[in-house]
């Protein structure tokens, strides 16, 4: 009798016996990220450590993510808002603003890709989320994970999961997600519009960029002076050209390691109790509408600028104004590619991808400060 | 710092319209002072 009593307990206490249908469901999700990553080749710096995340905080009685547990101290890099500055640091290091500089009309495109953010604000608010609530699930639209983040801990963090990791799928997602949506609203004859060379940027130039976007961006919008910042001090570690070592570790090694911690940490939140509910469907399907939106707006609004410009301006580049860095300008190059072969629009895409970038910022910027949020 | 906007369905417009349009004219004032660096060339 004793025996059997010792065998229940031991049973009780592991996974297998605890385990419900949606840690399940759950554990599939990880699985499906990891073969996103692995197999289809989707970001799988992202979508591995994701995928594990997800996997490890849905084996129950591991007491990973309670407090003390390993998942819950990486965990607290998001919550106190750690990681999204130190990525930034890392992707300013990485990032070469020149076709941006050289090219400075295309920033447009960055204002009006964000269009989606704002549709599925509204949407939303109509589904009876808070207004806060609201404008983190609208940031998803930004495609840019750690001002997703950034936001989301001002203004919603009990849904910062949920948000985040639509934010980092939907963005390992861009090739599936944007491509059909481009070949829709751009003609053909468009598609194949090859653009002139770009200006040369000069070092100076290089070097005083960041100096005046930390200055300029930081005095308008003073709640995301942290992500601004760190972006732009990465990217004068880079451009100035006199601290190499340390902008080849901040963009390579340094930048890989915190999106690891970053991406596990997301995982890590995508417990059952916390997502096998109708929000969480909600949200996904919100963030989906404000990608799919914001590559439209940043489509039409390229195809505008190619009229007034005369044809100088590919359309395609201005689904890249979604930001996500730099997926999007890699597929507006992919899909420009299939049409006309000799058209290499990677550089030109560029530019609305970090005017993306810095939309994002603006757009939660605004946001914060409107919601009386610091 | 207390919102100025409302936690309704018309908040949420005037918050998007107003947000949307803001980013517009920042990014523009943005691509303004950037065309000046071409001087520094």
């Amino acid at each position: 009798m004793e025996f059997l009593r010792i065998l229940r307990v031991m049973a009780d206490a592991t996974g297998i016996y605890n385990f419900s249908a949606g840690n399940l469901v759950m554990i599939c999700f990880g699985i499906l990220f990891i073969y996103f990553g692995i197999k289809k080749r989707y970001e799988p710096f992202l979508l591995v450590p994701l995928g594990i995340g997800a996997i490890l905080v849905n084996i129950p009685g591991t007491g990973l993510m309670d407090v003390g547990g390993l998942l819950h101290f990486n965990y607290l890099g998001v919550e106190k808002v750690i990681y999204p500055p130190l990525i930034f640091l890392g992707v300013g290091a990485m990032t070469d603003f020149g076709p941006l500089i050289a090219n400075p009309s295309t920033i447009i495109l960055g204002a009006a890709a964000h269009i989606g953010i704002f549709i599925a604000l509204v949407g939303a608010k109509l589904l009876g989320f808070t207004i806060k609530e609201a404008g983190a699930i609208g940031i998803i639209g930004g495609a840019d994970g750690p001002m997703a983040i950034y936001v989301s801990t001002k203004l919603a963090p009990h849904l910062l999961g949920q948000v985040a990791v639509s934010a980092y799928s939907y963005m390992a997602l861009l090739p599936l997600i944007q491509p059909p949506i481009m070949r829709l609203l751009v003609p053909r004859r468009e598609r194949e519009l090859a653009m002139e060379q770009l200006r040369p940027v000069s070092r100076r130039e290089k070097i005083v960029f960041p100096i005046m976007m930390i200055i300029l961006v930081n005095s308008l919008l003073p709640p995301i002076a942290p992500l601004i910042s760190c972006l732009m001090l990465g990217n004068l570690i880079r451009e100035s050209g006199v601290i190499e070592r340390i902008a080849d570790t901040l963009g390579g090694v340094f930048l890989d390691i915190v999106t690891v911690f970053i991406a596990v940490a997301i995982g890590s939140t995508m417990s059952a109790q916390n997502f096998v509910n109708l929000k969480t469907l909600e949200i996904v399907v919100l963030g989906l509408i404000a990608f799919c939106t914001g590559t439209a707006g940043g489509l039409l609004a390229a195809r505008i600028m190619c009229k007034l410009s005369g044809g100088k301006i590919n359309p395609l580049i201005g689904s890249a104004g979604i930001a996500a860095v730099p997926m999007a300008a890699r597929v507006s190059h992919t899909v420009g590619i299939e049409d006309n072969p000799y058209n290499f629009l990677i550089m030109y895409a560029m530019g609305p991808n970090l005017a993306g970038v810095l939309g994002t910022a603006v757009a939660g910027g605004i946001m914060l400060t409107l919601l009386g949020v610091h | 710092m207390q919102g100025i906007i409302p936690d309704t369905l018309s908040g949420a417009l005037v918050l998007s319209a107003f947000d949307f349009v803001a980013c517009f004219f920042v990014l523009w004032f943005f691509g303004l002072i950037i065309n000046l660096l071409k001087r520094l060339g």
